[in-house]
């Protein structure tokens, strides 16, 4: 699957589709929500995807980058952290990464949030599925391991839109 | 080292002193002193004059560029008073039809708080009967981005109608704030009553 104007290419199961429009408006009720958002209906899993295209990034701040997200994590759930932020290899290049659980309506989430580097823009990822649901868990961790930036294609008009999934 | 003469208790012989001092005040009279300022209570009307509430004259209407940053939800309070800094806040819901009685509802909302986030710190609950409404009250800490808040979540029902309400403050103000806000809820009255209204702009 390739997103943001073909410069992420990601691995996404079948099963993972265009959140609609109504649960998009119950789960994400905000002013701001992430650009793409997909979930899979029978596990109750999501990632979703944001690139920050005025948000530069090197590789060598993707570490620093995640630690400061995870700071403000823990600052609204103290005691909420899986998994401490650390790096994973990834197709060509590497993602920071971290968990850390939350409550939902029937039982616990697992949430992971990364940061990845898209031509030097920060891609902002996250993911979640239910706590006990190992499986889905190994799942997730597999599509973020086969994120690849591909170079930004030349156009002919200035600028590029963002293009959401058809 | 004698008891009386470590600092801590000394630090609570004063927040006991200051508590003491804010619960004789009254709001319908008195000037208030508050973060070194005084400041009185005055009612305002809510949702069409339904119910009125004491608040400081110093609070006004959030602007929404601040609401929308600070209550990031589509479904933020429709009024919300805040004071001179935005760092304390009343928020107001009207729910019509609203079945239930308000103790049972005031555990919901603990619930729910709790579920939303199982590190918040819950202090005390109440009740209190407004002008014979019934009406209830719990509080609690919680961790935002920079500080630790307190909160309180209130209810009163008039009829077929309930007043959801909270306030919140910086934790550090807590006690200057929670006996000003009791007392106010205290005298929550319903019907048409106080200044013009200037509530969902």
């Amino acid at each position: 699957m390739l997103l943001f104007d073909e410069q992420l290419y990601v691995d996404m199961p079948e099963a993972y589709q265009e959140m609609s429009q109504g649960r998009m408006d119950a789960l994400y009720p905000y002013e701001v929500r992430q650009e793409i958002i997909l979930e899979n209906a029978q596990t109750g899993s999501f990632c979703t995807f944001s690139l920050f295209e005025d948000q530069g990034i090197m590789d060598s701040q993707v570490e620093y980058a995640i630690h400061s997200v995870l700071k403000v994590v823990t600052r609204l759930y103290p005691s909420c952290i899986v998994d401490r932020e650390q790096i994973m290899n990834c197709v060509e290049s590497f993602c920071g990464w971290f968990s850390f659980q939350t409550q939902a309506m029937d039982g616990e989430l697992y949430n992971v949030m990364y940061i990845f580097p898209v031509n030097g823009h920060m891609m902002f990822g996250t993911m979640g599925c239910r706590m006990e649901d190992e499986q889905e868990k190994e799942l997730l961790m597999g599509i973020m391991k086969s994120l690849k930036a591909q170079k930004k294609k030349r156009r002919l008009q200035e600028g590029y839109e963002t293009r959401r999934l058809c | 080292m004698k008891q009386e003469d470590f600092v801590d208790v000394k630090i609570i012989q004063l927040q006991e002193i200051y508590q003491n001092m804010s619960a004789e005040y009254d709001l319908l009279v008195d000037e208030i002193p508050i973060h070194r300022q005084k400041v009185r209570f005055q009612y305002v009307p809510l949702f069409d004059e339904t119910f009125c509430i004491l608040i400081p004259e110093n609070f006004g209407p959030m602007p929404e560029e601040a609401a929308k940053a600070r209550y990031i939800s589509f479904y933020r309070p429709p009024v919300i008073l805040t004071g001179p800094g935005y760092d304390e806040n009343f928020a107001f819901h009207l729910l019509e039809d609203a079945k239930g009685e308000a103790g049972d509802l005031i555990g919901q909302m603990k619930e729910t708080v709790k579920r939303h986030a199982p590190e918040t710190i819950f202090y005390e609950e109440g009740s209190v009967m407004p002008a014979d409404m019934e009406g209830g009250w719990f509080d609690y800490k919680n961790f935002t981005l920079d500080e630790e808040t307190y909160n309180m979540q209130f209810l009163v029902r008039s009829d077929r109608k309930l007043l959801a309400g909270t306030f919140n403050c910086r934790m550090r103000f807590y006690d200057v704030w929670k006996p000003l806000v009791l007392q106010a809820l205290r005298l929550v009255k319903s019907g048409k009553k106080g200044r013009t209204s200037d509530e969902g702009e």
